[in-house]
């Protein structure tokens, strides 16, 4: 008995590997921007028969029985959107993300560091003007640096308890795109008229990885109270060996920055 | 046995049989790929060669010729062709010239099948045999004052007329088409860059349509535009056929339809996003081999996207006379051509 069920096993397993199975693409996230004031809403476009679309609002890795897709989704708070396609025939799809981000403090201006010719803007708000979170580098959202320092001065509208402060990052190495080695904040103290560190944080490269936004948040170490910022962005300098830029300098690309 | 243990096994029995014809049933499911009346099953494993004896680079192109072989063009100098029959054994091998193969034309000359290679590397069109006897060179067009020097001038594909004119597409070079006569006087050139609609944007393919008998035209990728544009065969630009998101290589007319490898889609640039697609004789589509389901709106197609990951750069497609298809793909682990067979 034991010999004619391992007989029986034997040969589906023979079977289903003789059956060639694919993997779903991962679908296609679409949206006006990342960021917004009020709401904003998100579609996904995935048209395969005997696929669907599971998604999660909560961060979590959506799995068959999440929210399925079918219209458009609105957003209306601070949302990591997480996409995955499944289908009986396919293995599912690797996952989309979008991190939606809500308008911070009210912000003044901002001044920052001169991009590099090509991946510049007239807008004087370019920073915070709501707009961005594209994975295309030159869709004109994005401001990029090739330079060893990156600074921003945030001027905010009045005195504010600053928390966090986020700034919008692209990472697609395929393209010498990274993520900042380090990331410095500093904030204005108006008794001594200097700029005081309120966080330093370093980041480690050892992997490509797919192409991504990435809202990183800098969180203060103790409370300030002020009304200017300052943000310096190092850039991966030199692009570290395992990739097939090695040894040259990375590019850095931002698009949005908020003040919590 | 005592009844506890006997007990334990008969049901693990049971549910094994019970389960079974459910999971042959699940098995047999296989992955048809395309729609409507085009769609296709897959062998992946259609190449009988092996990797050390006959390895490939990139599979650029593919043709079948007059005794029914299936032609394979590759950049890598061990064998840059590849002659196969249709179970995909091979029949012969040649070429060690040509590092940067990339376009490959059959063209059948007073019932002679003649091959023409485009070569990256070498800035120049070569005129074969079907097996490897050079009959003619084409080199950079010093009619065409754009050129300051040959290494600008980078053909990717050529298409011949029934009358044997040669038009050859600068896809990797300036995207101008030329125009020779079969002997390879310059004749006339069009295209190139510009902002009107007449100008192309990596004219990577070329062929003549001849569906309509009374009025052939030339059908041009402007692979970056995605895109195909459509002229006469002396060069006035008639319209555009708009591919959204579609890097479309070349194109392939077979029977009453055209066909296209997508090398990638726009949103997906770098992620081995492509799919192939396969236009109706009003340049509609009617599938997408691994893409998603067509979809129309006032005329114009939906943004087209990668579904399965069946391809990843799948750089050409060529049809047998048994309505097959095969598909060579450039960058992808250097795979042979995969084989996809018609379902009815």
């Amino acid at each position: 008995m034991k010999r004619l069920l391992i007989y029986l096993l034997f040969h589906l397993a023979l079977q289903a590997h003789s059956q060639q199975v694919f993997q779903l693409a991962t679908p296609m996230l679409k949206y006006e921007s990342a960021f917004f004031k009020d709401s904003t809403s998100f579609s996904i476009q995935f048209n395969q028969p005997g696929a669907e679309v599971r998604y999660t609002l909560n961060g979590k890795e959506p799995t068959v029985n999440d929210l399925l897709y079918s219209k458009p989704v609105k957003i209306t708070k601070q949302t990591l959107v997480k996409v995955k396609a499944f289908g009986k025939n396919f293995l599912p799809s690797a996952t989309a993300e979008i991190e939606f981000v809500k308008d911070g403090k009210a912000i003044a201006g901002m001044e920052f560091s001169k991009p590099h010719e090509q991946y510049s803007s007239s807008k004087k708000d370019i920073l915070f003007d709501n707009a961005g979170g594209s994975l295309q580098f030159r869709n004109g959202t994005w401001l990029g640096y090739n330079i060893d320092t990156v600074e921003v001065l945030i001027h905010l509208q009045k005195q504010e308890q600053i928390n966090t402060v986020l700034v919008d990052l692209l990472q697609d190495e395929g393209s010498w795109i990274f993520l900042p080695q380090q990331i410095q904040l500093y904030y204005y103290d108006e008794q001594q008229k200097v700029f005081v560190q309120a966080a330093d944080e370093q980041q480690l490269f050892e992997q490509q990885v797919p192409r991504r936004t990435v809202s990183k948040k800098v969180t203060v170490k103790r409370k300030v109270k002020t009304n200017k910022l300052k943000l310096v962005l190092l850039p991966v300098k030199p692009i570290p060996d395992w990739h097939t830029g090695k040894g040259n300098h990375a590019w850095l690309f931002i698009d949005e920055i908020k003040v919590y | 046995m005592n009844r506890k243990q006997f007990i334990k096994h008969s049901s693990i029995t049971a549910a094994g049989l019970l389960c079974a014809p459910a999971i042959i049933g699940a098995a047999k499911q296989e992955t048809i790929l395309g729609h409507n009346n085009k769609r296709y099953r897959i062998n992946t494993k259609w190449s009988q060669l092996n990797a050390a004896q006959y390895p490939v680079k990139d599979c650029h192109e593919m043709v079948q010729d007059q005794q029914g072989r299936i032609i394979l063009l590759t950049n890598e100098t061990k064998n840059n062709v590849l002659i196969y029959d249709k179970s995909g054994k091979l029949i012969n091998s040649w070429g060690h010239d040509y590092p940067g193969a990339h376009g490959l034309t059959l063209f059948s000359e007073n019932g002679t099948d003649v091959m023409f290679i485009c070569d990256n590397e070498l800035h120049q069109v070569i005129k074969t045999t079907t097996d490897g006897k050079q009959l003619m060179k084409l080199n950079n067009p010093k009619e065409v004052n754009a050129y300051s020097k040959a290494e600008e001038y980078i053909p990717t594909e050529t298409a011949i007329a029934p009358n044997g004119d040669i038009y050859v597409a600068d896809g990797y070079g300036k995207d101008f088409i030329i125009q020779y006569d079969y002997k390879g006087n310059y004749i006339r050139h069009f295209g190139g860059r510009g902002t009107g609609d007449e100008y192309l944007m990596n004219a990577h393919g070329i062929c003549i349509d001849d569906r309509d008998k009374s009025n052939p035209c030339l059908v041009v990728s402007s692979r970056q535009q995605n895109a195909f544009k459509r002229y006469t065969l002396d060069g006035t630009y008639i319209n555009t056929i708009a591919l959204p998101g579609a890097w479309v290589c070349r194109p392939v007319i077979k029977g009453d339809y055209l066909y296209a490898a997508v090398l990638q889609t726009n949103a997906r640039q770098g992620e081995q996003s492509g799919f192939v697609l396969i236009l109706d004789k009003n340049y509609k589509v009617v599938s997408n081999i691994g893409g998603n389901l067509p979809a129309y709106n006032n005329g114009l197609p939906d943004e087209m996207y990668q579904t399965i990951k069946v391809f990843q750069y799948p750089h050409d497609v060529c049809i047998d006379d048994e309505e097959n298809l095969y598909v060579a793909q450039w960058n992808s682990g250097r795979v042979y051509p995969y084989k996809l067979s018609p379902v009815q």
